[in-house]
């Protein structure tokens, strides 16, 4: 059976402005997502992950951001060039998105179930009764494994706890039966504890009911737990891509690999049992300023591998291994 | 709730208390001292006369007494009387109460009606030429001197185009009129003078309305209701408005002192039988019971705006109402 | 960093020519005697209640006094009574909040409490009632102005020092074991003095306005002295015959009150901490 390319992500250029300042956010990127497909996008803040989640469904005010360039297909149809009308058609319906903080991003004045409700009537065809209603908004709370269901849905948001809060903004998403979720670090803001018990539950539904999901992450751990590929960015463009297996045996771009290698690790101990320590290793210098970025390859000014030829010219994505791409003319060495 | 009205309720008797203090130090301030307060600056009384009273009322007793004979008498609304015709002070201020209230409640419900749209589209439409227009009309309004544009609207409207009268609440043959044009009287003689009290607030109100609207409009959770697919207008006036109008109707409850407070220049000029009014002759005339009466009144009117005004706020910000 | 405030506010052009008809008004009001035909209390009963002319441009009053002069001599009060009633309330308030926000605790409870037991009282009343039990002139009502305006102010430096309290300067400060004073004035102070500076600007506007309510009605500035205030009250008792003892006036307090609140609009966006993130 062929794969289908759900959502493709075709030279996306955007820009935004800030205090008269032109920032690049994303340039000229490009990923793919396959149904029923766990797609990862590993990278530090202002590297572009959020802002490429937020193109996809126009959600960047006009005043602070634009597309410059470039195509966002959902199933061949470019959503960047959509009527309003057709768009809003698609917004919570066919493709659903979950934010970080679900505190702030849900309406403190409305309840729960309410807010719940809104996204069904906006997207199921049929009319419900009131009583429809409560039950098909009990079945999404028990669908995200809420504890009390009945209280939640009257409560408002400041009642419930973070972890709550985000299963309510899941079951929102959900409400319409989407074919795609992207998920916007959607534990970040989460105790340790419960980011556990979110991503279980959202790799459990991704299963359950064929979901092809994008989740936005700045931490590898969380993607080793539910991503089958990943894309990794910085400054605004993807600078390797395989699936999660291969990029932690065999990262090969110079970023990755140093993300890598500050991740703490649980199962080796500070000192090992021949009294070695091993170090924690961070990368040096910081993330490039958007709006001032250098020249050639974004990474260069920090790596350990870098060479004259790195400076002049960005290089493009080459597939060094199957399936396996990697921005970085050191890569095959 | 109940709780948050109740410790609101609690912490009002300070500031209670605080106005009786207040009021006891005006009152002292004066040259004459209290004594003034309750024979007038009458040059009839005799040294001893004025002796005999000091006694009668207290006054030779040492400071703390008589602030507390001052706090029983303000708890019994007891002002004492009149210089000017004697009568009960109390019995003149509440006389003249529900004009002035009638004018501030239409000034309150014009800025409401007015300002509150200017500012919400202003700040839906940024930087438009709505949004442009209205910030410089709202700071001419906080520039503008009231009393001045009264003057030059009864200048305008009353004498040059003689279309409304420029004093009084109602004309000298009102008994005569039928139902509606005692009504259209009324209205008639109401329109300057709370168009000039409401001026100031409506500058205010309306920034105040867009930079709250802006505000809300910043908030995730609109991003959320927009991602959840909602058109467009029910973001702004479901999702966003909901939420924007919280710090507004609490501001309109706390804008009632200041209406109390402009009442004074208002009713004079336009000659409008309130409390303002009544508490400017009284300055004017030295009448200090009364003016001790209309001050202590606009006082507790105060508190009872800022009460409202909390008891709303309670009541439309769920985060409050359900703790 | 004054630096970049300066090039910012030239930037503004609403806040620079606020600031430059302020400076235009205080030439005028230093140099009173030079700019004015008259002198401002020269009566001329021949001709009084004269519309304007090119003897007199802005017309005679009441007493035959030449308006133009008494408008300009009038500057002077008003500037005088913005300065000195605002550097009152500014002295007492940040002083107070300072007090209340550094502190905390109890003295915070009750400096927070007188606060809004001020507030309870609508002020313009309660400058009116604390005039009507003194003698009314230029000296009360500043004082008076000044003395009822430091609540709000109170509550601002207030709130600034409860934000700035916590940042690290402010503890390496107290850790060193500097004074509580010394760290109160020398650090504290510079990081509020930007909306201190805001709300003042702001507040000279609205203390002319109140200055000129309480001239016109009686309260304030006595005649002779030339108020634009009290040249209104004559204003409103020949309204149907001298239209321009009305609206000259009025207009200059309009001017000068706009100007500063141009300006101190203008100092706020310049001054606004989060712009410094660029």
């Amino acid at each position: 059976m062929v794969m289908e390319k759900i959502l493709e992500v075709k030279n996306l250029s955007v820009e935004f402005y800030k205090g008269g300042k032109v920032i690049q956010a994303l340039r000229d990127t490009s990923l793919t997502l396959k149904r029923n497909e766990v797609l990862g996008i590993v990278g530090e803040s202002g590297c572009g992950k959020s802002t490429l989640a937020l193109s996809t469904l126009k959600l960047i005010p006009e005043k602070e951001g634009k597309v410059v360039s470039g195509e966002i297909l959902f199933k061949g149809e470019d959503l960047l060039r959509l009527s309003d009308e057709k768009l809003l058609q698609i917004r919570g319906d066919r493709i659903s998105i979950i934010f970080q903080d679900p505190f702030t991003s849900l309406n403190p004045v409305f309840r729960t179930g309410y807010q719940i409700a809104e996204s069904l009537t906006l997207h199921k065809k049929e009319n419900l009764s009131t009583r429809q209603m409560e039950k098909e908004i009990i079945k999404l709370l028990e669908l995200v494994k809420m504890p009390k269901p009945k209280d939640t849905m009257l409560s408002y948001p400041h009642q419930l706890s973070g972890g709550m809060q985000q299963r309510v903004m899941i079951a929102i998403a959900l409400s319409s039966s989407p074919e795609i979720l992207i998920a916007d670090e959607p534990t970040t803001a989460l105790d340790v504890t419960i980011q556990k018990e979110i991503l279980n539950l959202l790799t459990e539904l991704q299963k359950k009911l064929g979901l092809s999901v994008v989740l936005i992450t700045h931490d590898f751990g969380i993607v080793a737990q539910t991503c089958q590929r990943v894309s990794v960015m910085y400054a605004g463009i993807i600078v390797e891509e395989a699936s999660t297996s291969e990029i932690f045996h065999n990262p090969l771009h110079p970023y990755t690999k140093g993300l890598l290698e500050s991740i703490p690790s649980r199962k080796e101990p500070p000192s090992s049992s021949q009294g070695e320590k091993r170090r924690l290793k961070a990368i040096p210098g910081q993330v490039p300023d958007p709006s001032n970025l250098p020249s050639g390859c974004k990474f260069h000014p920090r790596c350990p591998k870098v060479i004259e030829e790195c400076k002049p010219e960005e290089p493009n994505l080459r597939e060094i291994v199957k399936n396996h791409w990697v921005r970085c003319i050191r890569a095959a060495y | 709730m109940l709780e948050y009205i109740a410790r609101r309720l609690l912490f009002m008797i300070p500031l209670l208390l605080g106005i009786t203090i207040i009021t006891f130090v005006i009152i002292h301030l004066s040259p004459g001292g209290p004594a003034d307060m309750l024979i007038g600056l009458s040059p009839k009384v005799s040294a001893e006369a004025k002796a005999r009273l000091h006694s009668l009322y207290g006054l030779d007793k040492p400071l703390h007494v008589q602030y507390w004979l001052w706090l029983s008498r303000l708890v019994r609304f007891d002002f004492g009387r009149s210089f000017k015709d004697g009568r009960l002070v109390i019995i003149k201020v509440l006389e003249r109460l529900p004009a002035t209230l009638l004018l501030n409640v239409f000034s309150l419900l014009l800025i409401f009606f007015i300002a509150l749209p200017i500012g919400i589209i202003s700040a839906v439409r940024q930087d438009s030429f709505l949004d442009k227009g209205m910030t410089i009309f709202v700071f001419l309004g906080f520039s503008v001197p009231a009393f001045w544009l009264a003057l030059l609207l009864m200048l305008l409207f009353g004498v040059v185009l003689g279309w409304l009268p420029i004093s009084g609440m109602h004309s000298v043959n009102f008994p005569y009129f039928s139902l509606w044009g005692k009504l259209w009287d009324l209205i008639k003689h109401l329109i300057l003078p709370v168009f000039v009290s409401a001026f100031g607030g409506l500058a205010y109100l309306s920034r105040y309305s867009r930079t709250s609207m802006l505000e809300v409009l910043r908030q995730d959770y609109i991003r959320t209701a927009r991602a959840k697919g909602v058109p467009e207008n029910k973001v702004i006036y479901k999702h966003a408005l909901r939420n924007a109008l919280i710090p507004i109707i609490t501001l309109l409850g706390l804008s009632l002192p200041a209406l109390i407070g402009g009442g004074f220049i208002f009713e004079t000029i336009f000659a409008w039988p309130g409390m303002g009014r009544l508490g400017y002759q009284a300055i004017m005339s030295r009448d200090y019971p009364v003016i001790m009466g209309v001050g202590v009144i606009a006082a507790l009117l105060t508190l009872l705006g800022n009460l409202i005004a909390d008891i709303t706020y309670a009541f439309v910000d769920p985060r409050i109402r359900h703790r | 960093m004054w630096k970049i405030f300066w090039r910012r506010f030239r930037r503004n052009k609403l806040a620079m020519l606020g600031a430059l008809i302020i400076f235009s008004l205080a030439v005028v009001a230093v140099f009173a005697p030079l700019i004015a035909p008259f002198s401002p209390n020269q009566q001329d009963i021949l001709h009084r209640l004269e519309p304007p002319s090119h003897k007199h441009p802005l017309g005679t009053d009441d007493l035959g006094r030449d308006l133009f002069s008494r408008v300009i001599y009038g500057t002077r009060v008003s500037l005088l009574v913005g300065f000195v009633a605002i550097g009152i309330a500014i002295i007492i308030g940040s002083f107070l909040g300072l007090l209340s926000g550094y502190f905390g605790g109890w003295l915070d409870a009750v400096i927070m409490r007188f606060v809004d037991i001020m507030l309870c009282f609508p002020t313009f009343f309660l400058i009116l009632m604390v005039i009507a039990f003194l003698e009314p002139n230029i000296w009360t009502v500043m004082a008076v102005i000044g003395l009822t305006g430091w609540p709000g102010l109170t509550r601002l430096v207030r709130g600034e020092c409860l934000s700035v309290r916590e940042r690290e300067f402010v503890q390496a400060a107290k850790v060193l074991g500097l004074s509580n004073i010394r760290v109160m004035f020398v650090h504290l102070l510079p990081n509020v003095m930007a909306p201190i500076l805001v709300t003042a600007t702001l507040g000279i506007g609205g203390a002319i306005l109140t200055e000129s309510a309480l001239s016109f009605l009686g309260l304030g500035v006595q005649p002779p002295t030339p108020s634009w205030g009290n040249i209104l009250t004559a204003g409103k008792d020949y309204i149907t015959i001298a239209w321009w003892l009305s609206l000259y006036p009025g207009l200059a307090i309009l001017i000068t009150v706009l100007a500063y609140n141009l300006l101190g609009e203008g100092l706020r966006d310049v001054l606004d901490p989060r712009m410094m993130a660029e």
